[in-house]
């Protein structure tokens, strides 16, 4: 086992290394640099544009930055905005935490609105809620998410200010001013954000729930239950579903970056102080440090997801055991 | 009785399980046209591939057929509510709404085909050759797109389009770029069953080439898991492109997509809700038709479902 995890995280190495050496790729290859910003004030003269350049490393060729930028990773240093002077890891630790709020908050609401529904749909299947079920589903997998939020802003705020003279639910930031930590505050403004972030999970957590959940009942165990007298609810709750929560693990490691996707766009929608936005602004600057400090750490957090993913499977399902050999 | 070696060629479970005499298999007709006459029955199937004609075709025609002017500012009628002639009202600028949905909905329906074209040409190059060499170009591959598919696709991609400008051609190519590795991975698993297959051994035998036993034998076989990849694609192709164009990184003004008149309404959601209401309807609906397409073909495609 702890030979497992090492070897895993020892495989995660070459995987960051080739996106740290894609992204950084991408950066330089663009006709566009962030340099080109911070150089072309007027009042500049071309000793001040020189030693501009030599301060930031980049007079020297890409191969030798991306070597600096490696060193300084390795010492845990993102380095350091171009243009608000913070380091970079001070800007995601102001970030991160707001980001994880709405995702974790989005997640819980999608497990436990998608696992009853994906079960009671396998068990009544074709009948008129599975039917429901299906079609809702096809809708929760088209709706662009930014849209049904523009969507929740109107039915929630716009049309009840108009007839009743105030929101239902706050369309923007994290808490109203002066309330600066109320967690009471926050789940109020939390309540549409997350709706939004949680419909396409619930959506396909659902479908793949039923279908593990049909594949599982027609298994020589459940008919065993069934035989020995068992209640069907007992049959359904504890030898059904605990089986069919098994697959559930392994995708929920792979879905992270599709929680980050989601995320970066509900936090433009609802004006939520979170990384979406910090990168989303890094990106018009074109402030490399900043990118590169929010991708490297997404991808490092997308891959401890798959391992820990990993890790529950094998906890859960006793069947399955980590080979230290490959 | 069945010899054990008869047994590892699977004959047991050929003769035992014979195709019923009322079902129609492969056999009789053929795997592609079997498909096709499992799709004709696809009720949402063929209801979606309809919708999508009437998207397509108001799209291509609609802007011809509507009044020129509608087309241009009049700051004296901005944000007239939806009444007739203006269906769906006017924007910020006094501008016929339906008609800018029309006009987007060119925009957002040849993104959403092109980058399907650049996603379908990589993916399926990549994962034919990956799947059927293996080996050290499989590696280099799979690698490749573990680390595409460890940074979240949107964040890539404004990375690429801030990076490289707004241009229809970067934002083709790089959801193209972004959205590959699915299709990639799909091919190589199917291609990777495939030339296992007798029917590819014999072709060897018989001293095919390497590039016809691919086209000829291989990409045939895989035809059905693409057509459903290719689908599904223009579907996320097309929310990809909208939402880019929300976060007001799709192709510039003055065009108009789907998206970018959402990145609009939104400024404007107090003054005019109707605004924002449209032009989602519209990727809701193109998109649910896609979908169901897709799960169509991907139903007449099931090998386990061989009866009509």
């Amino acid at each position: 086992m702890h030979q497992y995890v090492v070897r895993r995280l020892l495989q995660a190495v070459p995987l960051l290394l080739v996106v740290s050496v894609l992204l950084f790729a991408i950066l330089q290859l663009q006709p566009v640099h962030a340099w080109d910003q911070l150089l072309y004030r007027p009042n500049l003269t071309a000793g001040d544009r020189a030693r501009i350049l030599a301060y930031y490393g980049f007079d020297k060729p890409a191969p030798i930055q991306y070597l600096v930028w490696m060193r300084n990773l390795l010492h845990l240093d993102l380095g350091t905005s171009y243009f608000s002077h913070q380091p970079t890891l001070e800007l995601i630790g102001q970030r991160l935490p707001n980001t994880a709020i709405l995702m974790t908050t989005a997640y819980l609401l999608a497990l436990v609105l998608a696992i009853p529904i994906g079960v009671i749909s396998a068990v009544k299947q074709y009948s008129k809620f599975d039917n429901f079920v299906t079609t809702a589903a096809f809708f929760g997998f088209s709706i662009p998410n930014f849209w049904l939020g523009l969507m929740l802003i109107i039915l929630f705020a716009v049309i009840p200010y108009e007839h009743i003279g105030f929101k239902i639910f706050p369309t923007s930031g994290m808490y109203d001013s002066g309330l600066e930590g109320d967690p009471f505050n926050l789940a109020w403004h939390l309540a549409l954000p997350s709706i939004v972030l949680a419909v396409q999970f619930i959506a396909q957590y659902s479908r793949f729930i039923r279908g593990a959940m049909l594949d599982v009942l027609n298994h020589d165990f459940i008919r065993t239950a069934r035989a020995k007298g068992l209640t069907e609810k007992r049959v359904v709750v504890r030898h059904a579903f605990r089986n069919a929560l098994l697959p559930l693990i392994s995708l929920m490691g792979i879905d992270i970056p599709r929680l980050f996707v989601g995320a970066l766009i509900t936090e433009q929608v609802f004006a939520w102080p979170g990384m979406g936005r910090l990168f989303w602004k890094a990106a018009g600057d074109g402030d490399v440090q900043v990118l590169m400090g929010i991708l490297v750490l997404l991808a490092v957090l997308v891959v401890l997801g798959n391992l820990l993913a990993d890790l529950a499977y094998g906890w859960a399902d006793p069947r399955v055991q980590f080979k230290s050999a490959r | 009785m069945i010899s054990p070696l008869e047994d590892l060629h699977g004959l047991t479970e050929l003769t035992e399980e014979a195709a019923p005499a009322d079902f129609e298999t492969t056999e009789d007709v053929g795997f592609y046209k079997l498909a096709l006459r499992r799709l004709m029955r696809h009720r949402m199937a063929i209801l979606g591939a309809a919708c999508l004609l009437v998207v397509a075709l108001a799209a291509l025609l609609g802007p011809l057929l509507l009044p020129a002017t509608w087309d241009q500012a009049d700051l004296e009628h901005r944000f007239t509510s939806p009444a007739w002639p203006h269906i769906m009202g006017t924007d910020e600028l006094g501008r016929d709404i339906f008609r800018r949905i029309l006009d987007g909905g060119r925009v957002s329906l040849a993104v959403g085909l092109l980058a399907t074209v650049v996603v379908i040409s990589l993916g399926v190059t990549m994962g034919t050759l990956a799947g059927y060499f293996g080996g050290l170009i499989d590696n280099v591959m799979m690698r490749f797109t573990d680390a595409i598919l460890a940074i979240p696709a949107i964040f890539l991609l404004i990375l690429l389009t801030s990076g490289f400008g707004r241009t229809p051609l970067v934002i083709v190519l790089a959801i193209g770029f972004t959205l590959w590795t699915d299709t990639a991975r799909v091919v190589r698993s199917v291609v990777l069953s495939v030339r296992e297959k007798e029917f590819v051994e014999a072709a060897r035998a018989v001293g095919s080439g390497t590039p016809t036993i691919i086209v000829k034998h291989v990409l045939t076989n895989v035809l059905g898991p693409i057509m459903v990849a290719a689908t599904l694609t223009v579907g996320i192709s097309i929310i990809t492109e909208s939402a880019l164009s929300y976060l007001g990184q799709g192709i510039g003004p003055p065009i108009a997509s789907w998206g970018s008149m959402l990145f609009h309404a939104q400024e404007f959601i107090w003054d005019a809700p109707f605004y924002a209401l449209f032009p989602g309807t519209a990727i809701l609906i193109t998109v649910l038709s896609i979908n169901f397409v897709g799960d169509g073909l991907r139903d007449a495609f099931d090998p386990r479902s061989l009866e009509r």
